[in-house]
């Protein structure tokens, strides 16, 4: 984050972090659009 | 003797991670720069592929009658050309300058998960591998239209399970593409870098890659519903089985409309760091620049239905959707006005990137209000399906999102490459493409107002004239782009050196780097006041 400088393991630390959220959000958006098809899922 | 252990390890850390020799660099690399420099010549060769398939469209329609494609070929060319030119070539191309600019902009040493960045990339070309291998299929390519409307679809052959992993293999790379740039925009600025100090070519695609985590999922999950329609016996979309195939039109136009905005967007961003440059003026209003962004985004979740008028919707919906799309022209209204004030009384040259960049305002905008007239609902049951449609949206697309392309290739070039690029001959290709991009798609104007509907290989002879007009527009459009091929590859190739602030108005970032920019760009982070 700006402001202050982050190196090395904790920097990537953090971006693994937000990535697999990110990730997350994905896939679930993937689910539930087949919840959204009446007579679907 | 420790401290002399420790800096040679230092020195090992700092110098040892130059571009590995020969092809190899190109396979493994997790460098920003080169995954950028793999993507945009990716969406040149796709820009080829996709072009050349215009070139038989326009070439079919120069005259009436079927002249020399069949008109299940004819099918299959305006279905791919636009599945290339939309996911292989305008997409592949804003990522490629989304990886080569964004870390340098906001001063990170590299994109922030460099090996997703290489999967992201070397998924494309099998994705398209599949795709495209269904031209040399029995019965061909897809051919139902780049909308994939069921039950048409599902009449498919062999091609049919090759395009839809296609999309599949395409929607994880852009998805993984997204959260990379995500992450390093969120996490890797450099300190100082607040979020409203960013260029606005990172903002842009900061909220491009947000509608690309939304949608692309959903676009994914309808294509797996029809391959689990035609071969697995459910009934998402069929009708015979209690499924509602317009329930597909409005899941893929809820991925669809969005998807205008992931191909316009970051051009937006482009057009806002070159008019400035040009005109020597800090952008007029870059607040509300951000925010208008931040606004056409939110709006295109809201409008989908635009797409589907004439499909049978409650009245309160269509006014609904006529409305919110009309809406759309504020935010964007407010874009146009901002890159007209900031050129208002600047010092303006018109290089290369520069004129594009004002084809861009004028061009795109005739683009937007042919899109406000296809939003008034009584008016687009007259032009739904038309040549009409045709038209607008290659002005959005093409002096639009492909203008925007050739200009911040232009602009940034010479930082690329360390070369200055052949003005006089891109001057040339600026002018032979602005004035052939209008001959081509202005005519259809016309053929769409008189009735020519789209996706005909053959039509009635009313319309023979304007389409000649069209194609003669369509071979001149086309061959003015080798030039631009040659100009690109005689300026990698050398030309006069580059300095490293390129063009005398430019601010950014990346502009205090060298050209060409050293492989890894900022070893230590900048300092933004």
């Amino acid at each position: 984050m700006s402001g202050r400088e982050i190196r090395g393991r904790e920097r990537r630390r953090r971006n693994a972090r937000l990535a697999i959220a990110l990730a997350l959000l994905a896939v679930a958006f993937y689910v539930a659009i087949f919840f959204s098809v009446p007579g679907g899922v | 003797m420790s401290t002399a252990t420790t800096h040679d390890a230092d020195h090992d850390e700092h110098h040892a991670h130059g571009p590995a020799p020969g092809l190899l660099r190109w396979v493994f690399t997790t460098n920003h720069k080169d995954i950028g420099t793999l993507y945009l010549l990716f969406a040149l060769v796709m820009f080829i592929v996709g072009g050349a398939m215009a070139m038989i469209i326009r070439l079919e329609l120069f005259a009436p009658g079927l002249q020399f494609v069949t008109p299940e070929f004819f099918n299959q060319m305006t279905t791919n050309h636009a599945l290339v030119m939309v996911f292989g070539a305008v997409m592949p191309a804003f990522v490629g300058f989304a990886n080569w600019l964004i870390p340098m902009m906001i001063g990170a040493p590299d994109m922030a998960l460099p090996r997703m960045n290489n999967w992201s990339f070397w998924i494309l070309p099998f994705a398209f591998g599949l795709l495209l291998s269904t031209l040399f299929m029995p019965g061909g390519a897809p051919a139902a239209g780049w909308t994939i409307y069921p039950p048409l679809a599902l009449q498919a052959g062999a091609n049919f399970p090759f395009m839809i992993f296609a999309i599949h293999l395409l929607g994880i790379s852009s998805v993984m593409g997204a959260i990379n740039i995500i992450v390093t925009i969120l996490n890797m600025r450099a300190p100082g870098m607040v979020l409203l100090k960013m260029p606005l070519f990172v903002w842009t695609w900061l909220i491009t890659a947000f509608l690309l985590m939304a949608v692309m999922p959903v676009f994914a999950g309808a294509v797996t519903m029809l391959l689990t329609d035609k071969f697995f016996g459910t009934s998402f979309f069929n009708a015979a089985g209690g499924g509602d195939p317009v329930m597909y039109q409005h899941i893929f136009w809820f991925f669809g409309h969005p998807e205008v905005y992931i191909m316009i967007l970051p051009a937006f961003g482009i057009i806002s760091q070159i008019i400035p440059t040009f005109a020597r003026k800090p952008l007029f209003g870059y607040e509300s620049m951000v925010y208008a962004t931040a606004s056409i985004a939110f709006l295109s979740f809201i409008v989908w239905a635009h797409h589907m008028f004439t499909v049978g919707m409650p009245l309160a919906g269509e006014l609904f959707f006529m409305f919110s799309t009309m809406l759309i022209a504020v935010p964007t209204g407010v874009k146009v006005f901002n890159w007209v004030a900031t050129m208002w009384r600047g010092s303006m040259t018109f290089e290369t990137p520069m004129l594009f960049a004002l084809a861009f305002v004028i061009l795109f905008t005739i683009g937007g209000f042919s899109g406000l007239m296809l939003a008034i609902v009584p008016a687009d049951f007259q032009y739904h399906d038309s040549y009409f449609v045709v038209a607008h949206f290659h002005y959005v697309l093409v002096p639009g999102a492909v203008f925007g392309i050739m200009a911040g290739t232009y602009f940034w070039l010479p930082k690329w490459t360390g070369h200055m690029y052949d003005e006089k001959l891109a001057k040339w290709h600026f002018w032979l493409s602005a004035i052939f991009v209008n001959v081509l798609f202005f005519p259809q104007h016309f053929l769409g107002l008189a009735g020519m509907p789209r996706r005909v290989p053959d039509y009635a002879l009313q319309f023979a004239d304007w389409n000649m007009v069209s194609s003669i527009g369509g071979f001149g459009f086309g061959l003015s782009q080798l030039l631009f091929v040659y100009i690109v590859f005689k300026t990698i190739k050398g030309g006069a050196k580059a300095t490293d602030e390129v063009w005398e108005g430019a601010e950014g970032l990346e502009w205090t780097l060298t050209s060409p920019p050293p492989y890894h760009s900022f070893e230590e982070a900048p300092e933004v006041r």
